[in-house]
């Protein structure tokens, strides 16, 4: 039943023609990154990342305010969209639980962050190598360690966008909300990074790709995981409860 | 006031979410003001806090609103005003009470161009709080301030444009989502030719001079000649926008 459930929403998620959109929307990003960033100086901020950094730039401007938001938006289109259509309910007239829907949405979303993440890695590796040949694996462990660190705290968005999906209406105020919580985030990670690693999972997203220069150490490796182990939990019990409580 | 324009201006006023922001955007002004003068800060964020602080604060902060973010949030907030209102079959109750589409469509630009000034100048209004929280007296330099506060009409009348834009967008596609992807593309483009050398393009895209006054011409004065042509692109634009909604909106098949 639920493999049914998964591709009814892989097939819906197929004609999203938003999905591919993304795809010309982040080529595009990274081939004008990869070009600037060969036309700049060492000591300039840009100049910094060609060469062997140059996936962590990308993987750092994907996950600042991009990738968030596009992941949003397909929780929204998936579980807001379609319960202010009245489509949600739809699954549930034909023997399906909440709890088996839920999951199947959770888990194309997680599939579409996969993909997404993986293209914008692939791509700019492909895009650097094009640009610096070999001199684009001078960093490979360093990006490759970030990008497995990553998937945590990637997890957990998509737990979390789950969760606020189900307590938000509309696609637009989905939007706004996630804007709002990505600055508010933002902002805190910049000034009470030290504090807030040990409650925000959201600081991760940040910690784990080395933005603003963070230095990824044991430490904040081990505290991240948990930090996210710990919010994942806690949202997977808020979707079931709120699974079981909603109107649909 | 009139009744329609009224009642959409009392409409937007209900939503929450634009005291949320704005209570996010007073905290991160306070933040920046009292925290970005220690040197480990300054050296994070890479800024200068001689050039970015005192009577500077004020338009260092506006980049944060009328840049990337204060653009995004017009745009979720005017898809929730026209295309889920669309959705919901309630942009054409006006009509049943025998208003004419053009007096519910004008009503709706007035209320969403006051918007999007009024935030403007909120923004405004809450850096120059915490600048003087911050420095006191010493924010209040005459020639920084009629600058800064100059920079800030300007960037207003920049908003109301992206908002008469977004509106026609709105009603073009009366979609959420599509009219959120066209503005993402739209930022693209922007910050595309804005980089770009292409000197034809730059001159008749409106968002180009918006990027001038703010960037090129950061902590400094404006030229008048790039003021005289700037504006009235900027309003050529908001003229068309706001005709394309109105002709559009005369073809919606309710």
């Amino acid at each position: 039943m639920i493999i049914r459930l998964l591709n009814i929403q892989f097939a819906r998620l197929k004609r999203q023609k938003i999905l591919y959109l993304f795809f010309i929307v982040m080529a595009v990003i990274i081939i004008s990154n990869a070009l600037q960033c060969a036309g700049s100086s060492e000591d300039n901020g840009m100049g910094y990342y060609a060469g062997g950094r140059f996936p962590t730039m990308c993987m750092q401007s994907y996950i600042d305010i991009i990738g968030t938001l596009f992941l949003s938006f397909i929780s929204a289109v998936l579980i807001c969209g379609e319960r202010a259509s009245g489509m949600f309910r739809q699954p549930l007239l034909n023997g399906i639980s909440r709890k088996q829907l839920l999951l199947a949405k959770t888990v194309s979303i997680f599939t579409v962050a996969l993909i997404c993440f993986l293209f914008v890695i692939i791509f700019s590796i492909g895009t650097g190598f094009l640009l610096w040949e070999n001199h684009i694996f001078d960093h490979a462990q360093e990006y490759f360690l970030q990008m497995l660190l990553l998937g945590f705290p990637q997890t957990t968005l998509v737990l979390f966008l789950v969760f606020l999906s189900l307590y938000i209406s509309n696609i637009s105020s989905m939007m706004c909300a996630s804007l709002i919580i990505l600055l508010v985030n933002n902002l805190f990670s910049q000034f009470f990074g030290g504090y807030i690693s040990f409650i925000d999972f959201m600081y991760y997203l940040y910690a784990f790709s080395g933005y603003n220069g963070l230095e990824l150490t044991s430490k904040i490796i081990v505290l991240g995981i948990t930090v996210n182990i710990v919010t994942g939990v806690i949202l997977v019990y808020g979707i079931s409860k709120r699974t079981n409580n909603m109107t649909m | 006031m009139y009744s329609l324009t009224r009642l959409y201006a009392q409409k937007i006023c209900r939503q929450k979410l634009i005291y949320i922001f704005f209570a996010c955007f007073f905290t991160a002004s306070f933040f920046y003001a009292f925290l970005i003068s220690t040197p480990q800060m300054e050296e994070m964020l890479n800024i200068n806090i001689g050039i970015v602080g005192r009577k500077n604060f004020p338009e260092f902060m506006m980049r944060f609103y009328v840049g990337t973010v204060g653009i995004l949030f017009n745009v979720f907030l005017l898809t929730l005003f026209i295309c889920e209102e669309d959705r919901n079959k309630m942009l054409y109750q006006p009509l049943l009470h025998g208003e004419s589409r053009s007096r519910m469509i004008w009503s709706k630009i007035y209320v969403a161009v006051s918007m999007s000034m009024i935030f403007v100048l909120l923004t405004a209004f809450i850096n120059y709080i915490t600048a003087y929280m911050r420095w006191g007296y010493e924010i209040f330099d005459q020639t920084a301030l009629i600058r800064t506060v100059m920079k800030y009409l300007l960037s207003a009348i920049y908003m109301s444009v992206i908002t008469l834009g977004i509106i026609a967008l709105c009603i073009y596609t009366r979609n959420a989502w599509k009219t959120i992807f066209f503005v993402i593309i739209y930022l693209l483009i922007d910050q595309f030719i804005y980089s770009s050398n292409i000197v034809f393009l730059q001159k008749i895209w409106f968002g180009y001079y918006f990027n001038l006054w703010t960037f090129t011409y950061e902590y400094q004065k404006i030229p008048l000649s790039e003021l005289l042509i700037g504006i009235p692109i900027m309003v050529v634009y908001g003229i068309i926008f706001s005709q394309i909604s109105l002709c559009r909106i005369q073809k919606i098949d309710f």
